[in-house]
């Protein structure tokens, strides 16, 4: 047998018999899935969501250059953005209520983490327009807070 | 029935999920529990152990979700993770008797125990399996619980790179058909 041979119908039914005797011989332990499902509904527990508490659209006159600001709230951490759009990219001045925590903006496929000042303050240059959420860490051991995604 | 492998609908599943559909993170747990529990026992991990590494590797995933850019990834992702936690959590074990719970030991081929959970012809093979190589007994029990197509990007993501174009047979395969073909009393 050739180790560089393409697989062929042999050894996949081989390799279903080869499942089938690891499968009774070492079965799932009853419980291992619902465990499991237990600890991903904590872990996104842990990943608390923020909730947008004003100017639900930012920029919203997507024809004009505009200034406009967003506030998200969380019991632990808030995040104010301001939004000053140039064309197709817009420059974020933000304050996060927690000096020192790094904000991760994502818009689709792109991202940027800056870290903020010790007083929460923050900017970033040329974010593309669109849609756009914010992550919020503020270290090991504290959760993390992600924001709905809001249009900019 | 389905065509679409294993990795096709984690990929699937997965991709629902980081477009905000929690819920598909429980159909990834349904597609891709039996791959892991047998690739945190391929590393010999007592079953204690093997439950705690893969509940791990899933907050893991929750926590890093948003960084996995390709849905196709996460299979592979998962795997990778499922085998550090395991080694992390035997290294900081203090058990010393992990070997009794090796599956070697468990069902030897000669053990009468094993007549009344395999059939003949299942432990004629497993008397075959038992006698490769540690390494290719480990990644031939993993991607016996993967689809054909995902075989050499799991075989990579488990340290065993089986050739670089197309779904190649690997050394493990061959050596396990080799003795086959070699065992008069074995029918393919």
């Amino acid at each position: 047998m050739d180790e560089n041979d393409l697989l062929d119908e042999v050894d996949v039914a081989l390799l279903a018999e080869l499942a089938e005797v690891y499968g009774r011989l070492d079965p799932i332990p009853s419980g291992l899935v619902e465990k499991a499902q237990f600890a991903i509904n904590v872990a996104h527990l842990e990943s608390e969501l923020a909730e947008i508490t004003r100017d639900a659209v930012v920029g919203v006159r997507a024809d004009e250059d505009a200034t406009d600001s967003i506030t998200f709230t969380h019991p632990s951490v808030s995040l104010m953005v301001s939004s000053a759009v140039t064309g197709r990219v817009t420059r974020l001045d933000g304050w996060v209520t927690y000096g020192g925590a790094e904000v991760e903006v994502i818009s689709g496929s792109w991202s940027r983490t800056v870290t903020a000042d010790a007083s929460g303050r923050f900017s970033l240059e040329d974010v593309p327009r669109g849609s756009v959420h914010f992550v919020i860490r503020r270290g090991p051991g504290q959760r993390r807070v992600v924001t709905p995604t809001v249009e900019l | 029935m389905t065509t679409q492998t294993l990795g096709d609908r984690a990929a699937a599943a997965f991709r629902d999920y980081l477009a905000g559909d929690r819920s598909r993170m429980g159909d990834l747990v349904d597609i891709l529990t039996p791959l892991l529990w047998h690739t945190a026992r391929s590393q010999r991990a007592p079953t204690a152990i093997a439950e705690d590494a893969i509940q791990t590797a899933w907050v893991r995933l929750v926590e890093a979700a948003d960084r996995i850019q390709e849905p196709r990834a996460v299979v592979s992702w998962l795997v990778v993770t499922v085998k550090r936690e395991t080694w992390r959590l035997m290294r900081a074990s203090t058990r010393i008797d992990d070997s009794v719970d090796d599956l070697s030991t468990r069902a030897a081929p000669d053990d009468p125990a094993a007549d009344a959970i395999l059939s003949d012809r299942q432990r004629r093979l497993w008397a075959h399996i038992a006698a490769l190589p540690d390494r290719c007994q480990s990644l031939l029990r993993v991607i016996a619980f993967a689809s054909i197509p995902d075989y050499s990007e799991i075989a990579t993501a488990l340290g065993m790179p089986v050739g670089s174009i197309g779904p190649t047979r690997g050394r493990c395969l061959a050596k396990l058909r080799t003795a086959l073909a070699n065992d008069p009393s074995w029918e393919v």
